[in-house]
């Protein structure tokens, strides 16, 4: 059972804010495709700034009202004004009494048109006061394309205290972090020190563009899986319970629009495969002959009793002086212990 | 459109080259394919920066595509958008928008083609760096190809944007924003081991974000991706390998 899904269904209370994070290396729309499409229960408000819904949205959904904004462009539309007043007014007047879920597609696209970080935290901020007021299960999730100068803001406390965070990531990342740093993801790899290092390099952005797009790259990121980094703030357990910050990892299957086990992703599978060294015993030589090579008890006592052909007999030699050259002259030798220089005169 | 890679029409394509492999050749063959399969009145708009109508005339015309005929019909539209972007207009200064004159230029076009009842319509754009590099800002390019991609939305319109990669590897601004706007992006890249007199470079295809996944499209990573040789008149593509003369 996928522990992100598991957050998302079970109705924990005032768990209001959802935070779904790309970047150019791997994008988390498919993620954002399958909130949008779980849950039919529940109204949802689909508001596109950048994404086409049509790209959103397979299937119509009487649940999900669409708000497009695409030809919404300063300069290109005769008396351009900021959407966010609007966007404002329509989720007020939803009736308080059921739960909503408000969906912004493309939080960069707001910044980028009206050019001030404090309005468009102004207006999400408001949104999410809009948002808390109604019934527990409502929800606002946003959709972000990293770097972002608003992301600090968002993640902090002051805007949402309970937070689910979801980051995509393509496989390669993970590849690269066990051939290049002996740390798999876990369970492979305790999990104080996988975090350790990811969360560097993950955060670095640049390795991750170096991988995807660099020389050695494919070019995108996972077409078919992706993994998710999942933070969640403010949750709690079965009981009741509140814990702190909790981190985990899942990936995703963006074909089927489904979780799938870590150890299951085919991008993977290298990681994961085992290399089973089985420690064989040596291969027994005296097995399988046709004669007997065995000795019996009295054959092996009379083969110790016979004397070896060795200078030491098993017997440790003799340490020599240090240094001393033992030389035993023969008939031939000529060995004279006179000086051979007696007669020089220098 | 575009064998062998048969994109459907309605999207956004993104294609990048680099110096040494221009994408010159993808671009016609995108041009050529729609005028062939598309026997209708659809009207197709060339946006150039840095090439003439007479070079595109001279090209097309290997394919035996008489763009003349083509204009005379007003089936085809040819912009320089350089002298046009250039002289700004009194609604461009109201707007704040140098290419607010060409968006409604464009936007006329592709509306009386629809009146027409002739939709699939194409606008390539050719090429967008040359405009940055121009002098004109990122974000009024970024802000001209989302309104050339909502107006080709509304008009069930095909977009095609060229940007070249100055330094493979470095992703700039234009292309960050362009990759999150783009439902396919056509990868053209040299080969990694240098020129070559068989093969002039390799082309991956990537799904882009506004990509729906079980799309019949099939898309190429680059270790899997199509080579190409370009002859007098065309480009011919096979897998890695399998060129004549390469072992």
């Amino acid at each position: 059972m996928s522990l992100l899904l598991s957050y998302l269904d079970s109705p924990r209370p005032n768990q209001n804010f959802v935070l779904l994070q790309s970047s150019v290396s791997q994008s988390s729309l498919p993620l954002l495709r399958h909130f949008i499409a779980h849950n039919e229960s529940v109204e949802k408000h689909l508001f596109c700034f950048l994404h086409p819904s049509s790209s959103l949205v397979k299937n119509t959904q009487s649940n999900v009202q669409i708000h497009e904004y695409l030809d919404h462009i300063p300069g290109y539309k005769d008396s351009w004004l900021d959407p966010c007043l609007e966007v404002s007014k329509i989720i007020e007047n939803v009736p308080s009494s059921h739960p909503i879920e408000v969906i912004l597609d493309s939080v960069d696209t707001l910044l980028t048109d009206n050019g001030s970080i404090s309005d468009t935290y102004k207006f999400l901020r408001s949104l999410m006061t809009l948002i808390t007021a109604r019934s527990k299960q409502s929800k606002l999730i946003l959709h972000l394309t990293t770097p972002n100068k608003l992301l600090p803001l968002l993640l902090s406390t002051a805007f949402s205290p309970t937070l689910i965070q979801c980051i995509a990531h393509p496989p390669v990342l993970f590849t690269h972090l066990a051939t290049e740093y002996m740390t798999p993801p876990p369970p492979l790899t305790p999990d104080a020190k996988f975090w350790g290092i990811f969360i560097p390099i993950s955060e670095r952005g640049r390795d991750t563009e170096a991988l995807v797009f660099g020389q050695e790259g494919e070019g995108s990121g996972g077409q078919e899986e992706m993994v998710v980094e999942v933070l969640v703030r403010g949750g709690s357990d079965a009981s009741g319970r509140r814990k702190a910050v909790e981190r985990f990892l899942e990936s995703w299957d963006i074909e089927n629009s489904l979780p799938l086990d870590l150890s299951k992703m085919k991008s993977l599978a290298s990681i994961w495969r085992r290399k089973i060294v089985a420690e064989e015993a040596a291969p027994d030589p005296t097995q399988n002959v046709s004669f007997n090579l065995h000795l019996t008890p009295s054959q092996q006592e009379s083969r110790a009793r016979v004397p070896l052909p060795y200078a030491h007999e098993g017997l440790p030699p003799a340490q020599p002086a240090p240094g001393a050259i033992l030389y035993d002259p023969d008939s031939a030798d000529d060995i004279d212990d006179d000086d051979p220089d007696e007669d020089l005169d220098i | 459109m575009f064998s062998p890679f048969d994109l459907p029409e309605d999207i956004f394509l993104l294609i990048t080259d680099e110096l040494p492999s221009p994408a010159d050749f993808a671009l016609c063959q995108c041009l050529v394919s729609h005028i062939k399969e598309k026997q209708n009145s659809s009207p197709r708009v060339v946006l150039s920066v840095s090439e003439s109508l007479t070079r595109w005339q001279s090209i097309l015309a290997k394919s035996n595509v008489n763009l003349s005929q083509q204009i005379a019909a007003k089936t085809f539209h040819f912009i320089d958008i350089t002298s046009m972007a250039l002289v700004q207009t009194d609604t461009d200064k109201v707007h704040g928008n140098p290419f607010h004159a060409l968006y409604e230029q464009i936007s006329s076009i592709l509306e009386e083609g629809k009146r027409d009842l002739s939709p699939g319509a194409l606008v390539v754009l050719d090429d967008i760096s040359s405009l940055e590099w121009i002098g004109f800002s990122t974000s009024d390019l970024l802000r001209l190809c989302r309104a050339l991609r909502a107006l080709c939305l509304k008009n069930q319109a095909t977009l095609i944007i060229r940007h070249h990669i100055v330094t493979p590897g470095e992703l700039d601004p234009l292309f960050r924003h362009l990759h999150s706007l783009c439902t396919y992006h056509l990868d053209i890249q040299p080969l990694n081991s240098g020129r070559s007199g068989d093969v002039s470079g390799q082309i991956a295809l990537h799904s882009g974000p506004n990509a729906f996944p079980q799309s019949a499209v099939k898309t190429r990573q680059r270790s899997a991706a199509l080579q190409y040789r370009l002859t007098d008149g065309t480009a011919i593509f096979f897998e890695r390998g399998s060129s004549r003369g390469v072992l």
